[in-house]
């Protein structure tokens, strides 16, 4: 492989959020650990030509959010195993609130479709505009502004316990 | 603005674990460019049969399993421990000394196979003969992310001469493999928890009012081995405890060849032909229901044009009417390619009763990553509208031109959908849902987990 070493540190120097997007997306390690494996395959094959072109994190990231809506091909069905959820999850700066709140949220989120969640997930957690979530779709800023909106509105329905949250996203 | 939410995403991400696979990515891309050469690219039917024929593999590639979070410590979910703690299946769950040598291998060696070295959380999950002369060894650890290893021999091997060839996580309570060469010779192989009743039931009579009649006998063995060679036609398991069914599905795709070239007219003139799509269909459909012959006729419920990223390519439905009026029906969207590529979608596919009076809805398959949010009506020809329920209230209404119509419409859906008639009257109906994150694709009829 031509210029492994370059590869391997861009690795190093990436993976703990490419770790990080990929659990949420994936909502589960196993699954999160194939959703690298796949990414990082596909990186390492075209190497020299990612790197060449300046934004192998871009490149990488497409690959990621692809795989994960393709997945459904591969996989019979997702697995997702979070606790409970709390009757009601206190919304405060404290940090029982704060980890009901992530309960609540990662519980939603797995109802989500796949292309809902991945939109959240490049929207709020990537912080990427809706050009750029677009690109990385390869949709349109429309069908990106409506299946924003499709996710933002399930997630209203499946998490009320997330009411503070919700008043800005709207 | 969106700072909270930022930070609540932030507060999951921070479970993830660092998967650091890179070594891993660098070999399996040395491997493919020293095998590049000798890849034959065999796409058409693979890619028409995943998902819909249930034929599951083992996920691993060539090489070993790599180690990974949870993979060798930890515990099991409940969902899958009541598997991992079945005793060994397979006619040679008996012989003590043979199963001893397969865990001897794994102990010896616990890196090669990606397993615990323990050998108190190894289980030999199934140890025997099956059809193909196949002798096969399903090794599973017992940690929170549990690897199955399949170790695979021709013959009656000893466990030291099983080979390695694939491995894959055990996500669900029941085992489902199967393997077979290129003239249908092989297994199917199936098993779940004990204490469960295990029957089996072949030969489903699809009726015409679109229910489907089935006869359940007892499966003594309490697992299903099958030579795929002679699998019945819709062959499907059940495990249940009195009325409770823990798990139905169908075994296997019997594999059959259909000879005939389908007329590629669609039904009572709904679409255009698409002779091409229809041939891909019509064969998927024989493959993995085993309907060929006398009394089963194959027709077009609807063909069309379709959109691909390269050009204009086909889509059909095809239906098996069978003697007792309806039949198991499946939605195939081909490419340009010579050789086309087939897409199918989860929804796309079911039972049916006699077309004339049924109505049936889809979801459209796709080529690139966007799944269309299109719904797809096919009603009876007389059909002028559908109205799209949920509940009794109307979500969407679709006009209907010679029984078909399309609506824009994001999901996930759970709804009625309901054909009239230009009087008014409702002529057929039939519920519609997607498929969420946690549902099983099923394929032409639902499957059963009961997890």
């Amino acid at each position: 492989m031509e210029d492994e070493e370059g590869f391997r540190e861009f690795v190093r120097a990436r993976l703990p959020r490419l770790s990080r997007a990929a659990y949420l997306l994936a909502g589960g390690h196993a699954q999160a650990e194939d959703l690298i494996q796949a990414a990082l395959i596909k990186t390492a094959t075209h190497w020299s030509k990612v790197s060449r072109a300046g934004d192998p994190e871009a490149y990488v990231r497409k690959i990621l959010y692809h795989e994960h809506v393709r997945s459904w091909r591969r996989r019979r069905f997702l697995e997702h195993t979070t606790a409970s959820v709390p009757e009601n999850a206190a919304v405060s700066g404290d940090e029982t609130g704060r980890a009901e709140l992530r309960v609540v949220l990662e519980q939603a989120l797995a109802k989500l479709t796949k292309r809902q969640r991945a939109v959240v997930v490049l929207r709020y957690f990537e912080d990427l505009s809706e050009v750029e979530t677009a690109q990385v779709m390869r949709t349109s800023v429309g069908t990106v502004k409506s299946q924003t909106s499709h996710a933002l509105g399930r997630l209203r329905v499946l998490a009320p316990e997330l009411e503070d949250v919700m008043e800005v996203w709207s | 603005m969106t700072r909270r939410l930022a930070e609540v995403l932030g507060d999951v991400a921070e479970q993830a674990k660092l998967y650091d696979l890179t070594d891993n990515a660098i070999k399996v891309v040395r491997r493919r460019r020293r095998v590049r050469k000798t890849v034959v690219a065999m796409v058409t039917m693979v890619a028409v049969l995943v998902g819909v024929l249930a034929f599951v593999l083992p996920s691993g590639g060539p090489g070993r399993p790599e180690g990974g979070p949870g993979r060798l410590d930890g515990e099991p979910s409940s969902k899958v421990l009541p598997l991992l703690e079945a005793p060994t299946r397979g006619s040679l769950k008996d012989d003590a000394a043979f199963l001893d040598a397969v865990l001897d291998r794994v102990v010896d060696n616990p890196s090669a196979f990606g397993l615990p070295s323990d050998r108190a959380r190894l289980r030999v999950l199934f140890a025997g003969d099956l059809p193909g002369n196949r002798r096969v060894a399903l090794v599973a650890g017992v940690t929170a992310v549990p690897r199955m290893v399949h170790l695979t021999a021709s013959g009656k091997a000893a466990a030291k001469e099983l080979e390695l060839t694939g491995w894959s996580d055990v996500e669900d309570p029941v085992v489902r493999d199967d393997w077979r060469n290129d003239k249908n010779q092989g297994y199917a192989l199936l098993f779940g928890p004990a204490d469960y009743e295990v029957s089996v039931s072949e030969a489903p009579r699809y009726m015409e009012d679109g229910t489907i009649q089935r006869t359940w006998e007892p499966e003594p063995a309490g697992y299903i081995v099958r030579d795929t060679s002679t699998l019945p036609r819709g062959l499907r398991v059940r495990m249940s405890k009195g009325d409770v069914v823990f798990y139905e599905a169908p075994v296997a795709p019997p594999g059959t060849v259909r000879a005939e070239r389908i007329d590629p007219s669609p039904l009572y003139g709904r679409g255009k032909p698409a002779p091409r799509a229809a041939q891909v269909a019509a064969d998927a459909l024989a493959y993995s229901t085993g309907l060929v012959g006398p009394g089963i006729q194959y027709v077009v419920l609807w063909s069309d044009d379709f959109a691909v990223p390269d050009g204009v390519g086909q889509i059909a439905t095809v239906m098996a009417v069978t003697e007792q009026g309806g039949g198991p029906y499946i939605t195939i969207a081909t490419d340009t390619s010579p050789e086309p590529n087939g897409r199918n979608h989860p929804t796309g596919a079911g039972v049916s009763g006699n077309p004339e009076h049924t109505v049936i809805a889809m979801r459209m398959p796709h080529f690139d990553d966007t799944a269309p949010d299109t719904l797809q009506i096919v009603a009876p020809p007389q059909a002028v509208r559908a109205d799209l329920l949920k509940g009794e209230e109307v979500l969407a209404t679709v006009l209907l031109s010679n029984g078909l119509g399309r609506v824009e419409l994001p999901g996930p859906l759970q709804l009625t959908v309901r054909a009239l008639d230009a009087q008014g009257k409702v002529i057929a109906q039939r519920a519609f849902a997607d498929l969420t994150g946690n549902q099983p694709s099923g394929g032409y009829e639902p499957e059963i987990h009961g997890w």
